[in-house]
């Protein structure tokens, strides 16, 4: 299956990729979330182990332009061939 | 245009007299009943392995009620980004700078607590030291921090408009490398906090700091506690400059400390600790090139900048979009390439200083404009004058600029200076230098950003100001009290300013950026227009009047076109109280929500409102003899858009440049080979005293009306310190012809590149030769497009 990928930053690991494709016909948005924790270099985590939602003050995901808590199963959302998520960064800093 | 009563007056500051006085109550200041003295043991060495910490010893001396190590907190990092997380309360298994905290320690009195470090017995493995960013960049570079795999955890490339087309379009290109030393951020009250947890575990934390919202972030994170079991408090604070934005060793240990003891701990650092460990400004080396049209028109720029930024990446990956993204203004630049990279290093760890790395931007760019300036033969003022951001400009990375007062700053500040006097005659050794410069009044980020505003009319008619942004010396609490005061017709000394609690404060996501006039100002005008709908509802009853027609002026609500009809206002707050029962609170947020967030891939998107513009002229004389610079005279032609002190901005203004001064000519925090800190204290690191800042100052206030500011004001403080590292810099090429582009500009530097010129004074007779001028170092490359002949070389 393929998913497409937006974001408002590079995503550590797949800098240049607009789509991940995985040899699966099924996969959850936290299974997705976790290959890309897999996929950076260095230590990045998208989802705690266990958790029913993701941090909200880390990351704002939609899939297919509806956040994800939206959607059914929120984080265990079945991801179909050809979607697309969002995983926008959040930022606690100034200047 | 309405006419004003409280804003646009210099009005005394509120917390002015305690200030002066010495009664004001800072975090140093602070005690509790059963308070304990916490102090921190600090690393010896730069990079090193922790193999053991035995604090069996410690503990077992008198008067030691607890110690801890990095052990003592859950091992969870923290960082601006989630993808920049890098950063633990304490180290646990290696050290990353010299006097990294590695342990803390408890005790009735300071002495013993100080004694107990003595007995806590550290066993380090050393490891090589990364100094540099070239060292970090090399291949076999060891890796500083252990949550990642190489000393390059972040970097950017942004491209924006034709760069191609904009070299090709140019009739002269010049190329330029710059670099700029570590500096400390120099406020006055190092670090302190007092912490406390009462009996339900519920954690008090007074502490100086100059965004509470971050620190009460990231400290419920890393300890791993919801946000209500955190209570922030801000006494008063003694200066920040964005040095105090993050939580420290101080602030955690004291924390775990109190929670280990049940007592409360206060930590107060010395300031040796503060120069030696604490956040510092990049170093920075950086790469210009610039396409311009004959007329001086800038055609194009492509740049590169790496800034070394210690063991963590904190602040860093903001550090190298902001010098991107302010490359684009305050000059028009069509088209724009930049790489950034922010590395590792074991020195110091760095956040940013005033002015963030716009600071460092503008230095590079406003001395290449000025060396392009000479070299095509346009004057400094006109350079800046054909290249001057106007109203209604959008960058090339989508900044929008709405007003901008900018090319009567620059117009001003040459007049001030008197620019074109000096041309004709001036002593010898005398130069004037420009730059120019604009800063954001205030970013929006992502996340948390908005500004709120919560006012309590007392019965007795007087008004308790309590806001989300932080007093640290800028004087947000006194233009709060006049913007409030002015909409509700109250004399200023009828406002007060409440106490900064995250109880029952919404706390700004940070004080930075210049925002707090800009957010927090729109913010406490809407609160106190809320405020005034409440009373003019009640008044008007009474007055047998509509409420919009109501005039609020003098401590009187009256009929406007008929003012003999009116109320007393605090007859208005008594029949609320007294008759409806009811209390008075005004409520106002405001937040830049039409603007477009940064895009952190392509660099794109407009980022704040208001942006504030200054030109900054300074007149200084160099010795050629000895090669010290003294600074004569500074004059500003600044926009905040309508002053709300000017006073007070006229000390933003002055205080941003001045404290730039030093970063030009004096500081530098040095370091030895394996990474020591070698001038940790006031002595040894030279900051820019009454006596080396310009005895003439001018600041003229450019009055323009920014759309979205309140009473059309924009924010002020930082922009001053973006236009004067380069001012000085052209100053002296001015007076004595040679151009460093490595900060600081020392007399040794100068005296070296007179000598390397042949200009040497033994040498030099009668005035300064223009002709002669030229750049001391020879990384420096100047062509003529096409036909004409290269320039460079002289």
């Amino acid at each position: 299956m393929r998913i497409h990928i937006e974001s408002n930053f590079h995503i550590p690991g797949i800098e240049k990729e607009e789509s991940l494709d995985f040899d699966r016909e099924r996969m959850s948005l936290r299974q997705f979330l976790e290959e890309l924790s897999t996929m950076a270099p260095a230590s990045i985590e998208y989802v705690r182990p266990g958790a029913i939602l993701l941090d909200k003050d880390d990351w704002e995901v939609d899939i297919n332009g509806i956040p994800y808590q939206d959607q059914e199963g929120a984080l265990d959302h079945l991801l179909k061939d050809g979607d697309t998520v969002t995983v926008k960064i959040m930022t606690l800093c100034g200047g | 245009m309405e006419e004003l009563s409280v804003v646009g007056k210099s009005v005394e500051r509120k917390d002015g007299r305690v200030k002066v006085t010495g009664s004001a109550r800072y975090a140093g200041d602070l005690v509790a009943p059963g308070m304990l003295h916490g102090k921190i043991l600090r690393s010896p060495v730069a990079h090193a392995k922790i193999l053991s910490i035995d604090t069996r010893k410690a503990e077992a001396l008198p008067g030691v009620m607890a110690v801890i190590t990095g052990k003592d907190f859950p091992l969870k990092p923290f960082g601006t980004r989630p993808d920049t997380r890098d950063q633990l309360p304490m180290p646990v298994t290696k050290v990353h700078h010299f006097g990294e905290g590695v342990a803390a320690v408890a005790a009735t009195d300071e002495d013993t607590a100080e004694e107990a470090l003595d007995l806590i017995k550290v066993e380090y493995e050393e490891l090589p030291v990364v100094l540099t960013a070239e060292d970090a960049l090399k291949p076999d570079s060891p890796p500083v921090n252990e949550f990642k795999s190489n000393n390059l955890p972040y970097a950017s490339n942004f491209n924006f408009g034709d760069v191609e087309k904009g070299f090709k379009d140019a009739d002269y290109i010049r190329e330029e490398t710059f670099s700029s030393q570590r500096v400390t951020v120099g406020f006055i009250e190092p670090h302190a906090c007092l912490a406390e947890v009462d009996a339900t575990g519920r954690i008090l934390l007074q502490g100086s700091k100059q965004s509470p919202y971050i620190t009460w972030r990231h400290m419920c994170r890393t300890l791993d506690i919801p946000l209500t079991k955190l209570r922030i408090v801000n006494p008063y604070v003694g200066g920040a400059f964005s040095g105090k934005h993050d939580p420290f060793d101080v602030d955690f240990a004291a924390v775990r400390l109190a929670q280990k003891t049940r007592r409360p701990v206060r930590i107060v650092l010395n300031y040796d600790e503060v120069l030696a460990a604490y956040r510092q400004r990049n170093a920075m080396n950086a790469r210009l090139r610039l396409g311009v049209k004959k007329t001086g028109a800038i055609t194009a720029l492509d740049a590169e900048c790496v800034l070394e930024g210690g063991p963590i990446c904190g602040i860093g990956p903001f550090n190298i979009y902001y010098f991107g993204a302010f490359l684009n203004i305050p000059y028009k630049i069509p088209a724009i390439q930049y790489s950034g990279k922010l590395v590792y290093s074991n020195r110091s760890p760095c956040g940013t200083v005033r002015g963030q790395e716009i600071v460092l931007a503008q230095f590079a760019l406003d001395s290449l404009l000025h060396m392009i300036g000479g070299d095509i033969g346009v004057d400094p003022v006109q350079m800046r004058l054909i290249n001057a951001v106007t109203d209604h400009w959008t960058t090339a990375n989508g900044i929008v600029v709405d007003v901008s007062g900018l090319p009567r700053c620059i117009e001003k500040s040459a007049e001030e200076i008197k620019w074109k006097e000096s041309r004709k005659s001036r002593p010898r050794g005398r130069g004037i230098g420009f730059s120019c410069a604009s800063h954001p009044s205030g970013p929006r980020l992502g996340g948390h950003f908005g500004s709120s505003v919560i006012l309590k009319l007392v019965e007795d008619g007087k008004v308790i100001v309590t806001h989300g942004g932080t007093e640290i010396g800028q004087g947000c609490n006194t233009v709060f009290c006049q913007m409030v005061a002015e909409v509700l017709g109250l004399p200023i000394e009828d406002i007060e300013q409440g106490v900064s609690d995250s109880d029952t404060t919404v706390f700004d996501s940070g004080m930075f950026g210049d925002r707090c006039t800009f957010w927090d100002g729109n913010a406490a005008v809407l609160a106190a227009k809320d405020l005034k709908k409440q009373l003019a509802s009640i008044a008007a009853k009474d007055l047998g009047a509509d409420p919009d027609a109501l005039e609020f002026k003098n401590r009187r609500i009256y009929v406007k076109e008929n003012p003999v009809k009116g109320m007393d206002f605090l007859l208005a707050v008594r029949k609320a109280y007294y008759e409806d029962g009811a209390p008075l609170y005004g409520r106002g947020y405001w937040a830049a929500t039409d603007i477009d967030l940064v895009d952190w891939k392509t660099g794109k998107g407009n980022l704040a409102h208001g942006l504030d513009f200054i030109a900054t002229a300074i007149e200084l004389e160099v010795d050629e003899e000895t090669g010290q610079v003294r600074l004569l005279k500074s004059a500003h032609g600044d926009d905040a858009g309508q002053p709300i002190n000017p006073l007070m901005l006229d000390g933003q203004v002055l205080g941003g440049s001045t404290h730039m001064m030093g970063h030009a000519l004096m500081e530098e925090s040095l370091y030895d080979e394996k990474g020591r800190a070698l001038n940790d204290t006031w002595r040894d690191y030279k900051q820019p005293t009454s006596m080396d800042v310009p005895f003439e100052t001018v600041v003229e206030h450019i009055h323009t009306h920014d759309p979205y500011g309140p009473f059309g004001a924009k924010g002020a403080g930082e922009a001053s310190s973006c236009s004067t590292l380069a001012a000085i810099a052209n100053g002296i090429y001015d007076a004595v012809g040679v151009r460093i582009k490595d900060l600081p500009i020392t007399p040794e530097k100068i005296l070296q590149a007179l000598k390397l010129k042949g200009t040497a004074k033994s040498s030099l007779k009668g005035t300064v030769n223009s002709s002669s001028k030229g750049t001391a170092n020879s990384s420096s490359k100047g062509t003529a497009n096409s036909s004409s002949k290269q320039k460079e070389g002289k």
